[in-house]
């Protein structure tokens, strides 16, 4: 039961670290392009606040899916969405509540959530390379594992 | 790792000692694991016949309608025990949990490929195939030291 919390714990830490990563290079780019403007560190820190409540949902509510890949897809989806309007838009008032604006984050988060679970599926795909490669070597050494 | 081993007619049964810091190395925790799939012992039935499998032999173990199978290379057998009892007499061996129904030994797998879903597809040494639950991937992966 402690192991499999600890695990978890791991799970959440790496999400929220690469989603706060990718989120934060999409508003930078958006910044030098001047679609968003006054970004400082109180946004990078409501930034980080919202992934941190998206990872912590997206970890608790995959405890409960059933094992589809688009059940999982979807459900982060719409879990990213209802935190950006909900928080970004709502508490910390990071844009106006104008069509194309919600339309502009909305597609921001869409693209950083692909980025964000595209690099969750490359990370998947280098331990299991690295698995074969154990499972190689120790094939070679003579032992059936 | 250094290796002696001392013959003499005067030992009743074979000893094996290991010497090593207080926190073990991945090759000395694998030769522990190794030891005690030897000396882990699960006893199974097939047709009305009483077997003692070694967990070497097991390949995997599965609970379906509350009933626990174990399969070894070619053959299937029942265990009494539930799975999370079994789970609990395999411990520190090379066996590991991969979805709610499934105990795998990972000494016998012959590779391992990703899946869409964030789950790892597992391709047995007898040419079996299992999937590993995305709730149990990490732990799966931790296993290798990966």
């Amino acid at each position: 039961m402690k192991r499999k919390i600890y695990y978890k714990i791991i799970d959440f830490c790496i999400l929220n670290c690469l989603s706060y990563t990718v989120a934060s290079l999409m508003l930078s780019i958006l910044s030098s392009f001047g679609v968003v403007q006054n970004m400082d560190y109180r946004i990078l820190l409501q930034l980080f606040f919202c992934m941190t409540v998206f990872s912590l949902l997206a970890t608790f509510i995959n405890g409960f899916l059933v094992e589809s890949r688009w059940t999982r897809f979807l459900t982060g989806l719409v879990n990213g969405t209802v935190i950006v309007l909900a928080i970004g838009g709502g508490v910390f008032h990071w844009f106006p509540w104008k069509t194309h604006y919600v339309v502009l984050v909305l597609l921001t988060f869409l693209l950083s959530y692909v980025i964000v679970y595209g690099f969750q599926l490359l990370e998947n795909k280098k331990a299991v390379d690295q698995i074969n490669q154990i499972l190689m070597e120790r094939k070679n050494n003579g032992r059936s594992c | 790792m250094k290796v002696t081993i001392r013959r003499n007619e005067a030992y009743i049964e074979t000893l094996v000692e290991i010497c090593c810091t207080e926190d073990p190395d991945t090759e000395t925790k694998a030769l522990l694991n190794k030891i005690q799939s030897i000396e882990a012992r699960l006893t199974v039935t097939k047709e009305g016949h009483l077997y003692k499998l070694t967990a070497d032999d097991i390949f995997y173990i599965e609970c379906v309608d509350d009933r626990t199978f174990v399969y070894t290379a070619d053959d299937t057998y029942k265990s009494a025990l539930k799975l999370y009892q079994v789970e609990e007499q395999l411990q520190n061996t090379d066996f590991i949990r991969i979805s709610k129904s499934v105990l795998l030994n990972v000494t016998k797998l012959d590779s391992v490929r990703s899946l869409l879903n964030a789950k790892i597809e597992v391709h047995m040494l007898n040419g079996e195939r299992l999937l590993v639950n995305r709730h149990y991937v990490t732990a799966f992966k931790k296993k290798f030291g990966v």
